[in-house]
């Protein structure tokens, strides 16, 4: 199992977006997946198809330790893949873990009884730095950062860059920043293609090769509570992920000790 | 037909299942019996599967069938099971002189309701992951001894084959897997197949717990029942397959001319 954080300190540059669709595009690939919504506002939870307000059991049960993932988890009706929901409930988990040991070990803890059971844990952390994040960090063997090719994105990147060494120091040193995948794009907007190029030049081959288009699409499906990829998989917001899911697998691959021998 | 009382219609069922499952491209139609050419190791995919009794009669048929596995260069191999055709099919071969060999059984297991996938094995000793066909059929071809030439046809069969197969593979700390399997999923029907575990690794009770969590990513697909198909002389096997719930429920066997065993 591996296990990978959606995160950027900047909020709507479309985490939980990449988050689903990437769960979708997995799941295509004949990926056992597993998305952990650490959001309180429940985006990932109500874009897999599970409504946040119907939930018995929550993330917030797996982290205050009165339910197991086994327990909690859903099948997203359209997405192939199985969900750990949150809604706003979550949001009090933040002050009750505070006076808790482990407390931010403790979605680590949960995901090993399922180790067997997933490929890939994709988790949508939230976009600050909180409790709950941390639970994410500490969780991951790897961070995938969203970003939209604007000006000020690349300042939220150094203060996301900042926490995950400090994560990498203190509480996981198997944590690294897998790549960052670039969102939102518009080709025809020189500046985008110019900040483009910086994160290249600046970040290399953490920079993933695919690159996911605005989409109308994209933006249509939660409405739906469908991934992109299921709800309209001709689309080329769709098909970018499922690229993307591709070079995911490979990358992830490549992060295993061995190969299959 | 059988001791358990499972009824036949489903048991015809579990038989085609078999059958789709194991298709491969190099298959024709002869007077209703299936003639199969692939140059893997897995007999099912070289032999005829005598599925309908056709009109010519089992000698013409036989001579329409033998020089196709002569162009293949693989010996001719005739399956039979309780529902080949025509009926007194066995009795014909031997009457002929073909050998009989490799008996075999099916066993099912009716329900999959108590086939849990939860739990771990050794946490952070050992992992389990999804496996693509090529990988798969490279690492089980290594274990059994297979040759090249199979190993390419085995990769072939099941990335090509009209029902979706899952393989998963178990590595152990140092990386190497050590245990493998792979489940098809055709509607109710869950086949497992080449479920291997390597000889230093038996006897941990590994292969159990790579069944279930295969049985259990088949249910989580659809699948309400699972089939299996094995050597009849392989105690070791047939006991983990009862301690699963398998139930023996028909046998089969092989019949070759003479000189081609």
């Amino acid at each position: 199992m591996r296990i990978f954080c959606i995160a950027n300190q900047k909020g709507g540059v479309g985490k939980t977006t990449t988050t689903v669709n990437l769960a979708a595009g997995l799941a295509q690939l004949d990926r056992r997946v597993l998305v952990v919504d650490l959001d309180p506002q429940g985006n990932a939870t109500m874009g897999s198809g599970i409504d946040k307000r119907a939930l018995d059991l929550s993330v917030y049960d797996v982290l205050l330790e009165n339910a197991g993932i086994a327990e909690v988890r859903q099948a997203s009706p359209k997405g192939g893949y199985d969900v750990i929901g949150a809604n706003r409930e979550l949001a009090g988990a933040e002050v009750e873990l505070v006076g808790l040991e482990r407390r931010d070990k403790r979605l680590r803890s949960a995901l090993a009884k399922v180790a067997d059971d997933y490929d890939f844990v994709l988790i949508d952390c939230p976009p600050s730095l909180s409790l709950l994040t941390l639970n994410g960090l500490s969780s991951a063997h790897g961070v995938v950062v969203p970003m939209q090719c604007e000006y000020f994105a690349l300042e939220g990147l150094s203060d996301l860059v900042n926490t995950i060494k400090q994560v990498h120091a203190n509480l996981n040193p198997g944590l690294e920043v897998i790549g960052i995948l670039r969102v939102m794009f518009d080709p025809r907007i020189t500046l985008q293609t110019q900040v483009s190029e910086q994160l290249k030049a600046h970040f290399g081959d953490k920079v993933f090769d695919t690159v996911i288009p605005r989409n109308v699409r994209l933006a249509e499906a939660p409405s739906y509570g469908m991934p992109g990829v299921a709800f309209d998989p001709a689309s080329k917001g769709a098909q970018a992920f499922v690229d993307f899911a591709r070079e995911m697998a490979a990358r992830a691959d490549a992060l295993r000790a061995a190969p299959v021998r | 037909m059988t001791a358990d009382g499972f009824d036949d219609g489903w048991l015809a069922r579990i038989e085609e299942a078999g059958l789709n499952a194991s298709t491969p491209r190099e298959q024709r139609v002869i007077d209703g019996w299936l003639v199969r050419l692939a140059p893997g190791k897995a007999k099912r995919a070289r032999s005829i599967q005598p599925v309908a009794p056709g009109r010519l009669g089992i000698d013409k048929k036989l001579a329409l069938c033998l020089p196709l596995f002569a162009a293949a260069e693989l010996p001719p191999i005739v399956r039979i099971t309780p529902f080949a055709q025509p009926a007194r099919l066995d009795e014909h071969l031997a009457e002929v002189g073909m050998t009989r060999f490799d008996d075999s059984l099916v066993m099912v297991l009716p329900s999959l309701d108590g086939i849990a996938s939860t739990g771990t094995f050794d946490s952070g000793a050992a992992s389990l992951e999804t496996v693509d066909a090529r990988s798969f059929a490279a690492w089980v071809g290594a274990a059994r001894g297979s040759s090249a030439r199979e190993v390419a046809a085995h990769a072939d069969r099941i990335a090509n084959a009209p029902v979706p197969h899952h393989a998963l593979a178990l590595r152990d700390r140092d990386g190497v897997v050590v245990c493998g399997g792979q489940v098809a999923v055709e509607g109710s029907l869950a086949g497992l197949y080449d479920v291997f575990t390597l000889g230093e690794a038996r006897g941990r009770g590994l292969a159990d717990r790579l069944c279930r969590h295969l049985l259990g990513h088949a249910r989580r697909l659809g699948a309400s029942a699972g089939y299996l198909q094995v050597d009849a002389a392989n105690a070791g096997a047939r006991r983990l397959y009862r301690r699963l719930g398998f139930r023996d429920a028909y046998p089969y066997h092989y019949r070759t001319p003479a000189a081609a065993v």
